[in-house]
């Protein structure tokens, strides 16, 4: 069996995760205490990758960002391409799995009873520094549950990376996609071990989110 | 110091050879091993990626920016509107594509029709995106049973998986590119019949370099290497005609 799309896979969630940890604590802050009609609008475009199709995401990605989309025309005056390779695996990833990392974060950052936050305010501290030492502490199962999330969620994805990656064996053949080529192939023996793999990859995060729920409780 | 690693970059290139990555069509997934096989003994440098799928995905990825070497069609219609669009550069007929019909149960296939007629169930390429698909289809038209079995049809994403529904049993028959069949991974796991000539149009299948190539003149050995005698005789070997 080839490692080198599990090798991919890995990469690709470990750098969605991180990104996506950052920007989700920064949307999350921004979208978790504010009551407005911006609230209200933003929050169902970033959840929307939940129940949208794949092929949606994936057809507005090739969209916007082939060589024929808007921005993809612009960037190509830099000889930057965006599809086709590990950026466009990147972008397909970050967006499909955004909702995975605000959701959690969101919810927990509501669980912080305002006294806490508007204390810290009191005792003059800055904005920034509440959250830095106030909110995320507080907020921290909600935020290591979201980065489990994004993880797991990003090595699962199958149809947006099928379509902005196109599937080149050792640039964007995932894992996922690697399943879908041994089957094909009837090479059911690649295609157990793999599947194998990414069903304990799954369970064990899995596993570990409903730890993280216990502890959470007590 | 970068000076010096694009030197070793390029010094690399010229010692291990290139890498060169074909998009195929899906009815090449096992003459291809065979074909590479062949092309390294004389080319040991050079290696490869393949990648498999329907002809007509090729030609909408490849408009986006698909970053590939040669495209080998199911088709001539494909590369030849590549080329017009300035995609890719004046393609080439390869090889000329059989029909065949396909079973892993215990049913007589020696008549087609009544094979088609009898079967719950028939595995046909996509024809939107799959040539071996429009030849499926034309062929039930030419039985005049389109109708009759329009709704048991199962559409497979290309060729390939197209097979290997039939192979793993859940479609008990399917019409199939007959160079996949003489594959022992697929022949081997069931019985197959060719489907008379004048029910299709011949697949003539087109290969093409496209112009966004890294390394051009590895692209071109191989796709020349495509029309060698060596080459010809695998073609054959795997069923195909050879145009002229």
């Amino acid at each position: 069996m080839d490692s080198e799309p599990f090798l991919i896979s890995f990469e690709l969630s470990t750098i969605t995760m991180l990104i996506l940890g950052i920007v989700g604590i920064g949307i999350s802050y921004f979208l978790a205490f504010k009551r407005s009609i911006i609230v209200d609008i933003l929050e169902p475009i970033i959840m929307s990758p939940l129940v949208l199709p794949p092929t949606v995401l994936g057809f507005y990605i090739l969209e916007i960002f082939g060589v024929s989309g808007s921005v993809g025309k612009f960037l190509n005056h830099f000889d930057l391409k965006l599809v086709f390779n590990f950026w466009g695996l990147l972008i397909g990833s970050i967006i499909y799995s955004l909702p995975f990392s605000v959701s959690p974060i969101i919810a927990g950052f509501r669980a912080i009873p305002k006294s806490l936050i508007e204390a810290s305010y009191t005792l003059g501290k800055s904005k920034f520094h509440t959250l830095l030492k106030v909110i995320i502490p507080n907020a921290k199962y909600s935020i290591i549950s979201a980065l489990v999330l994004v993880f797991s969620h990003t090595i699962g994805e199958f149809g947006v990376v099928l379509m902005v990656g196109g599937d080149i064996p050792g640039k964007t053949r995932t894992a996922s996609i690697a399943i879908f080529d041994y089957v094909q192939e009837l090479n059911y023996k690649d295609a157990n071990i793999s599947a194998l793999i990414l069903f304990s990859i799954a369970m064990i995060s899995l596993i570990f989110l409903q730890i993280l729920k216990r502890l959470q409780e007590r | 110091m970068k000076k010096f690693l694009v030197l070793g970059l390029l010094a690399g290139k010229i010692c291990f050879g290139a890498t060169i990555t074909v998009a195929a069509a899906a009815d090449l997934r096992f003459v291809l091993q065979n074909l590479t096989a062949l092309y390294k003994k004389e080319y040991p440098h050079d290696n490869f990626k393949f990648i498999y799928g329907a002809s007509g995905n090729f030609y909408n990825q490849i408009r986006q920016g698909y970053p590939i070497d040669v495209f080998m069609s199911a088709d001539t219609r494909y590369p030849e509107l590549l080329y017009k669009q300035g995609f890719a550069y004046k393609p080439r007929p390869y090889a000329i594509g059989k029909l065949a019909i396909y079973t892993t149960k215990n049913m007589d296939i020696s008549n087609p029709k009544s094979a088609l007629l009898k079967a719950q169930k028939i595995a046909i390429a996509n024809p939107r995106v799959a040539p071996y698909g429009i030849a499926g289809i034309s062929t039930l038209h030419c039985y005049h049973i389109y109708n009759q079995v329009a709704n048991k049809i199962v559409y497979g994403e290309n060729i390939i998986q197209t097979a290997q529904y039939v192979a793993s049993g859940n479609v008990p028959v399917g019409l199939v590119s007959y160079s996949l069949l003489l594959a022992p991974q697929l022949g081997l796991k069931g019985k197959y019949e060719l489907i008379p000539q004048p029910c299709y149009k011949p697949i003539v299948q087109g290969a093409t370099v496209i112009k966004s190539t890294k390394d051009e003149k590895a692209s071109m050995r191989f796709f020349n290497f495509l029309y060698s005698p060596q080459a010809i005789a695998i073609w054959k070997s795997f069923g195909y005609g050879i145009p002229r």
